[in-house]
């Protein structure tokens, strides 16, 4: 638990009361912004609901640049002159409850740590900003340095050796990175145990169904990485899955394919002791019984053949034997390759991305997911070529100091990365015209790194960005206006 | 082919094709990965780390998990820091012989995915990807 959620727990004053008054009759509700530290130029998510479409964020009483936002998320960076410490952070004018925490430029920053609780000889992950170079330090309840150590990494993530004569307690870890800047207020704890015997105890969710994901709960499951799990049912034969360990508390893996939907196992867990392998006690689960995969939503639900697609719902993961997604104009069933899922522990709500066959005529096609013997109900997707248009473009403009962020156009008719070809050019009427690099490209959204953004950033002035489709024929062109550089 | 075999040749073959020339539009020449170097003059480091994710999947094909610093401004994402997972589940900094190399596109474009349609800071996500081989993996992903 760190330092500074224990300063936050207690501390509830006038300041606070009074925004649940305002916010209680506001237009919208933010309630919580993450993460709770960072330094100037670092990035913050404000949550909430109702937000407007262009929501003003200050952080100690500094406009903060918005980046993008939706109804639900703000997503700003903390300005450049913003005082280090304790400061409010307010949408719209109206303070949230929460204090964040800012610390001197260019400080590291912690996101988290792979492990709440680790044994001597360990290792950790530890995932932030501006970590490495330096040393990590375990400071005791008095804040006493008990241990030094060196870490591998020096970007934005380290591996962390927890000292073998490191006495069992809570410790702060405290990181000071190569400018002998530290992570000060914002040092996670960590919590150091004796090494035990590996036992497991739970698994969630219950009654997952073949091919899904489950975590095993149990303590000292180390070394972290690789692990099996075993599955044995009634008459003693086993199945083995490939999981992971977070080396203490949690093992991720997927039910086995092959077992049989509704029926009893036991389950254990071998971890790796050199070439052999410790095998956990057992502990017994129920197999859940299949239902048909859900569709909600195919994001975007049109667009040219080759297209990336997000399909959304319930139930559309299957681990160890991918769902099946087919194309279905009402003569010919073609598949679609499934190139990434997306699961949440503890619910079935699930994405998948896929690839929009490429060989599809223009046309409207029923789309269905199968995962074993369940088949979800159609959704359609309309394979056509869609008007080109630039809706937005984000950002507008950079301010010449930091480095440039990558430019978010959105509109539509991109069309695929794999048979689309585009251009995005900056033009300021007086030198050559420039062209950006496109990072991402789905029919309605293209990522792009400004001209020049790794050797020669753009000159001050003003570019006039177009959007050109197929530059070696059709030559179609969108305006995304104007791209200021200051 | 070992899977391993595979992966670096790959990663070759997509060095290569960089080098030919990628994405829309030209600009000039493909520039050299270059290794941010962490500083805080000007705000420097805090821009250089704005272009990196941190993701962890087995990456060479070991069955050890690896834990990967990507350039968010190549595609795919480019290795700018690597640390190779072992049997003992510590890990070995091998930036020096595997930064520069292109990640699966692929797994490249599940997680460009993913952060694109996210909103989130100093979380972690994860995701199931079939790389171009064959192969399915779990990305966590570290926004």
């Amino acid at each position: 638990m760190r330092k500074m959620n224990i300063m936050n727990a207690t501390r509830l004053t006038l300041a606070g009361l009074l925004s649940i008054l305002i916010l209680s009759g506001a237009a919208f509700a933010a309630t919580e912004f993450k993460p709770e530290c960072g330094a100037p130029g670092d990035l913050l998510v404000i949550t909430g609901e109702d937000f407007g479409d262009d929501p003003a964020v200050e952080i100690d009483k500094i406009d903060a640049d918005v980046i993008r936002s939706n109804e639900k998320f703000i997503l700003c960076e903390i300005p450049e002159d913003t005082s280090t410490g304790s400061v409010d952070v307010s949408v719209d004018g109206n303070i949230l409850d929460d204090e964040f925490i800012v610390l001197a430029e260019g400080s590291p920053v912690v996101y988290r740590v792979s492990a709440e609780k680790a044994t001597p000889g360990m290792s950790i992950l530890v995932i932030g900003r501006r970590l490495g170079g330096g040393e990590v330090r375990f400071e005791d309840s008095s804040g006493e340095t008990a241990d030094t150590v060196t870490p591998k990494g020096r970007l934005r993530a380290l591996m962390v050796t927890i000292p073998e004569d490191l006495d069992p307690g809570t410790y702060t870890l405290v990181v000071e990175n190569e400018d002998g800047l530290d992570t000060g207020d914002c040092s996670p704890e960590i919590t150091v145990v004796e090494a035990g015997t590996a036992a497991i105890t739970d698994i969630t969710p219950e009654d997952a169904l073949p091919g899904r994901r489950v975590m095993i709960e149990g303590t000292d499951l180390s070394p972290a990485g690789f692990c099996l799990v075993v599955w044995t049912d009634s008459a003693g034969d086993e199945i083995r899955t490939k999981g992971f360990t977070n080396g203490y508390d949690t093992v991720y893996t997927h039910v086995p394919v092959r077992v049989e939907a509704g029926g009893s196992y036991d389950v254990s867990v071998e971890l790796r002791d050199g070439k052999d392998w410790n095998e956990t006690g057992t502990i017994a689960y129920e197999i859940g019984t299949p239902e048909a995969p859900e569709i909600d939503a195919l994001k975007p639900d049109s667009g040219p053949a080759g297209s990336l697609v997000r399909l959304s719902g319930e139930g559309l993961i299957s681990f160890g034997g991918m769902p099946i997604v087919t194309f279905d104009d009402g003569t010919d069933k073609v598949k679609a390759k499934v190139f990434g899922m997306k699961p949440r522990f503890g619910g079935r709500s699930t994405e998948l991305m896929i690839l929009v066959p490429m060989t599809l005529d223009d046309g409207d096609y029923d789309v269905t997911v199968t995962i074993g013997d369940e088949t979800s109900e159609t959704v359609t997707f309309t394979v056509e070529t869609n008007d080109l248009t630039v809706t937005s473009m984000t950002p507008d403009s950079w301010d010449g100091k930091r480095f440039p962020r990558p430019i978010m156009i959105k509109g539509t008719g991109f069309g695929s990365k794999f048979t689309t070809e585009i251009e995005v050019s900056f033009d300021d009427s007086e030198n050559d015209v420039l062209y950006g690099k496109i990072l991402w490209q789905t029919d309605s959204e293209l990522l792009v790194a400004p001209p020049g953004i790794r050797k020669e950033p753009l000159a001050a002035g003003t570019y006039e960005v177009t959007v050109t489709r197929d530059p070696d024929g059709d030559a179609e062109t969108a305006d995304a206006g104007d791209y200021v550089v200051e | 082919m070992s899977r391993t075999a595979c992966v670096l040749m790959c990663a070759a073959a997509a060095l290569l094709f960089a080098a030919c020339g990628g994405g829309g539009g030209g600009g000039g020449s493909i520039d050299a990965p270059v290794i941010p170097t962490p500083t805080t003059t000007g705000g420097d480091t805090t821009l250089t780390e704005q272009q990196l994710v941190v993701v962890r999947y087995d990456y060479d094909g070991d069955d050890n998990p690896d834990v990967l610093t990507l350039d968010r401004t190549e595609s795919p994402l480019t290795i700018v820091e690597a640390l190779k997972g072992t049997a003992t589940g510590d890990a070995v900094d091998v930036t020096a012989s595997w930064a520069g190399q292109a990640i699966d596109s692929s797994i490249s474009d599940a997680i460009n995915s993913q952060l694109i349609s996210t909103f989130s800071v100093g979380g972690e996500t994860n995701v199931y990807v079939t790389d171009n081989l064959g192969h399915e993996s779990t990305v966590t992903i570290f926004e």
